[in-house]
């Protein structure tokens, strides 16, 4: 197999220069077991000196097997495994589940429940650029970034907590709508934390997106073009700081997104690098707040009705014969569900597409080479790698 | 270009290919061969504007002896969503490999390799990515891999064979079987703490 | 050597160990508090050296072992020539050129037991740490010059002592950029942010901490504190007039360092050639104006 199709331009040259100076091409393992890195996941990077000239991805540690277990468990009991597919934006997970069991048996989510899943899939949105956007502060050094936003974070999880029951694997979503209504006043409880959220924003700008350091690390870090963007598989916020325009919950609305105005923010124009990916994710936190205030506002005039289609008793469930493909914009990009059933009670096959797969392995072979061992995090961390769904 | 102007192309560009359109508006669906694939995605992406592969899922048919391979591609300018199924012998599975129209289609291959033993002649890198190296067992989600007997045979510990109840729980939970198992546990729970217990057909297990 | 001074040698080591673990705490509380968190207590330091030093540790050769307690041998060595009140060091001297020499001996000792153990992140943690140095060294050691040209010693506790009699004789206000210049070169120097490259958790997973352990860490942190008492004891001595009792010192001493803490909260870190560039250019302008307008035109002295 040859492996050397990834070598940048000019690493003979590099690596002759090297040798003839006495250097050598060492391995460094960059995770699992690192400070930089987001879950059990690593490259093993071939660097000279200190900078990189190959990297091969690490991945298994963390590999769970949920493909393979989807199949053995029942419908229902899924539900338990796919949040954890991706740990920080576990809803969409269980959104894009249910929705494609919900196209095979041909139901269809009350009202009620698509807004209070719009609701929760925006909550946890933000809960994800949170962290994310503390991530990126973290690799670079700005811890303070990362326990601020976690403390606002710890905010929106109450209010999930007061909703589900639960808060970081909510398993809130069922075949056929949500587990419950929204209880009394928790509408207004999630305005109020969003007020307040919103309140801190000017400080996080001033923290984070206006720190000249900040500027000075991720400016012109790992620039991609709006067509490699699009032809290589990276979708969400990494897409559209690009410059180009695509949502999934504009192009193919589900839950309450075809009645609500989805904003549309690009932070480049044709190209971006790690500084206009940072600053996609900020300008998407303040519109994810503002849609979320958009779907409160027409939740609360709906009238109160069942929040979850007749499937008949869950843990007796049977799909119809077929396979269905549902796609949800976390706040990484697309999450798609490929489930194909054959009539049981459980699925024949479930296919998760995480968003992380395209740049976390390819891009991450063709870009690092030439980077210096500083900016690695900073890079994961901008295109909001989440090895969990590498690893599933 | 709408999904019927598509699928008239697609009709006249592959007359040997069924192209169906499927239950949701904007989706649709290409079945193919091994042969064609690459033809009809190439056609896809350059022609009808299908920038973006989403994923490529192998399904394991155990029954028909063939593993299926689904491409999901979608087109951003057309917002189409087209589904590309080709179909490939069980025991000799190998199919085009298709990174040079997509290059992180390489990643997608390298797993499909892994866990389903298709082969992609062409792949710059079939090496393991998630399993360890010296994997030997069968690839890991094709259907006759059963990984409770891979635990048991790897692990071997001694009182899970001696009591044979642990195992043969863990055997027998699943599909239909499960729900007795579960039924009885629950009675038993009910029995104990003094409640009623649950009847058929209540909400969730 | 008489057996007071033995003592006083013992004395003041135990005196340094203890007030640097003590701002080391107070550091980690000061950065929380920022940080909307509640933090260790301010002892937790001191727990952090007893629990390592309980611990059995893996050394991967003597030579790991002779590094790490020379580097903290020539750290100690160095606060003895730190003047604390009135001038008074356990050394008896105070030569400013043996301090800034002395020092280096930290780092060279560190790098010599951390490169034995073998860690890729080790070595370039450590050859960040010297790299940084060449930025840092020369903005001060203008700054020195700028000071020692004017007073004419280089003995420090005469630099202290010509400050005294009220802030305005204090260098910060007779030597403005050259106390701006030393402030950026400071934070390097006791590696804060934005110049904390030789430990970076997120890059090099902490640099030369990476392979050590148990009684090996401990002596790192020990390490760390006697490193903030000599560079924070420079500051107050060479700017902050230095001090007439040992409390006024150690006060003055957490001025300097609970500014550098804040600093350091508020900041990322740069990349290595961009930290080396930023303080050669900022700090290094600003030790060069200051010595030409000292030497010259004779502005800032009395």
């Amino acid at each position: 197999m040859n492996r050397e199709i990834y070598l940048p331009d000019g690493y003979t040259t590099i690596r002759k220069i090297g040798e003839r100076d006495g250097y050598e091409v060492y391995d460094l393992f960059f995770g699992p077991n690192h400070p930089g890195m987001h879950g059990n996941f690593g490259y093993v990077l071939d660097m000279m000196g200190t900078e990189i000239v190959r990297v091969r991805p690490n991945a298994g540690m963390l590999h769970r097997g949920f493909e393979k277990a989807m199949e053995r468990k029942k419908w229902v009991q899924n539900l338990a495994l796919i949040p954890r597919v991706c740990v920080v934006d576990p809803d969409p997970n269980e959104v894009a589940y249910c929705q494609a069991v919900e196209e095979l048996l041909g139901v269809e989510a009350p009202e009620r429940a698509r807004y209070l899943r719009t609701i929760t899939l925006e909550r946890s949105r933000l809960t994800a650029f949170l962290m994310g956007m503390g991530g990126v502060g973290g690799a670079i050094g700005l811890y303070s970034a990362t326990y601020l936003m976690m403390a606002d974070r710890d905010r929106l999880l109450d209010m999930f907590e007061a909703l589900t029951g639960a808060r970081v694997y909510h398993i809130f979503n069922v075949p056929g709508g949500v587990r419950r209504d929204a209880p009394e006043g928790w509408f207004d409880g999630v305005l109020k934390v969003l007020d307040e959220l919103e309140s801190n924003i000017p400080d996080w700008d001033k923290l984070v997106f206006e720190n000249p350091v900040v500027w000075a690390r991720l400016e012109g870090l790992a620039p991609i073009t709006e067509e490699e963007a699009r032809r290589g598989g990276l979708v969400g916020p990494n897409l559209r700081a690009t410059g180009a325009k695509f949502d999934v919950r504009r192009d193919a609305p589900y839950a309450a997104y075809g009645e609500l105005d989805v904003e549309m923010h690009n932070a480049g124009d044709g190209k971006a690098d790690a500084l206009t990916r940072a600053v996609q994710v900020r300008l998407e936190y303040e519109a994810t707040i503002r849609l979320i205030r958009q779907a409160i506002a027409k939740a609360k005039k709906l009238p109160s009705g069942p929040v979850r289609a007749d499937v008949g008793p869950l843990h007796k469930l049977r799909v119809p014969k077929g396979d269905a493909y549902s796609k949800v914009e976390s706040s990484k990009g697309e999450f798609g569900y490929y489930i194909v059933s054959n009539g049981g009670y459980t699925p024949y096959r479930v296919s998760v597409r995480g968003p992380s797969m395209p740049a976390g392995i390819h891009l991450a072979k063709t870009q690092l080479p030439g980077v210096k061992i500083d900016d690695v995090a900073a890079w994961m961390a901008t295109l909001a790698i989440c090895s969990p769904d590498i690893d599933r | 270009m709408t999904r019927d102007r598509l699928i008239e192309l697609a009709k006249q560009f592959f007359p040997e290919d069924e192209v169906i359109p499927r239950k949701k508006p904007g989706e649709l669906e290409i079945r193919t061969t091994r042969d064609r694939v690459v033809g009809v995605l190439t056609w896809l992406q350059n022609e009808a504007g299908f920038d973006h592969l989403m994923y490529i899922s192998g399904v394991d048919w155990l029954e028909d002896g063939e593993i299926e391979l689904v491409y999901h591609v979608y087109s951003y300018d057309h917002k189409l969503y087209c589904m590309v199924k080709i179909r490939v012998d069980r025991d000799y599975p190998w199919a085009h490999t298709i990174h040079k129209l997509w290059a992180h289609a390489q990643p997608y291959e390298q797993e499909i390799h892994e866990f389903f033993g298709v082969y992609f002649p062409g792949n710059p890198d079939l090496s393991h990515l998630i399993l360890p190296p010296e994997w030997s067992e069968a690839p890991p989600l094709r259907k006759d891999f059963d990984p409770l007997e891979y635990s048991m045979k790897l692990y071997e510990p001694e009182w899970f064979k001696s009591t044979d109840t642990f195992a043969s729980i863990a055997n027998r939970l699943r599909g239909e079987e499960a729900e007795r198992i579960i039924r009885s546990v629950l009675n038993e729970s009910a029995r104990l703490h003094g409640d009623a217990p649950e009847k058929d057909g209540e909400g969730e297990a | 050597m008489s057996s007071k001074m033995i003592l006083d040698l013992f004395g003041m080591t135990f005196f340094y160990i203890v007030v640097g673990l003590t701002f080391m705490g107070l550091g980690r509380k000061i950065t929380a508090r920022l940080q909307r968190r509640v933090g260790p207590p301010w002892y937790q330091s001191f727990l952090d050296v007893f629990k390592c030093f309980s611990k059995t540790s893996i050394s991967h050769n003597y030579i790991m072992d002779l590094g790490l307690i020379m580097a903290l041998a020539g750290l100690i060595a160095t606060a003895y020539f730190m003047p604390v009140a009135k001038g008074w060091t356990p050394a008896g001297s105070s030569s400013i050129v043996v301090i800034l020499y002395l020092m280096t001996i930290g780092y060279l000792g560190m790098a010599m037991g951390v490169s034995a153990s073998g860690n890729p992140n080790a070595t370039i943690g450590i050859s960040r740490a010297l790299a940084l140095m060449f930025g840092y060294e020369i903005p001060f050691a203008m700054i020195i010059l700028a000071m020692i040209s004017v007073l004419g010693s280089s003995s420090l506790s005469d630099i202290a002592m010509s400050q005294a009699g009220g802030i305005q004789n204090w260098n910060i206000i007779r030597f403005p950029l050259g106390f701006l210049a030393a402030e950026i070169a400071f934070q390097a120097m006791i590696g804060e942010k934005p110049y904390d490259h030789m430990i970076a958790p997120a890059e090099i997973a902490s640099g030369p901490m990476v392979e050590l352990g148990g009684k090996f860490l401990g002596i790192a942190f020990l390490l760390h504190a006697v490193q903030l008492f000599v560079e924070t004891g420079l500051m107050v001595n060479l700017f902050l007039g230095g001090a007439s009792t040992w409390y006024e010192f150690v006060g003055k001493q957490f001025v300097v360092y609970f500014t550098s803490m804040v600093i350091n909260t508020v900041f990322a870190r740069y990349r290595i050639e961009q930290g080396i560039k930023h303080l050669w250019v900022w700090a290094g302008s600003f030790a060069a104006i200051q010595l030409v307008l000292t030497r010259y035109f004779d502005i800032f002295s009395r």
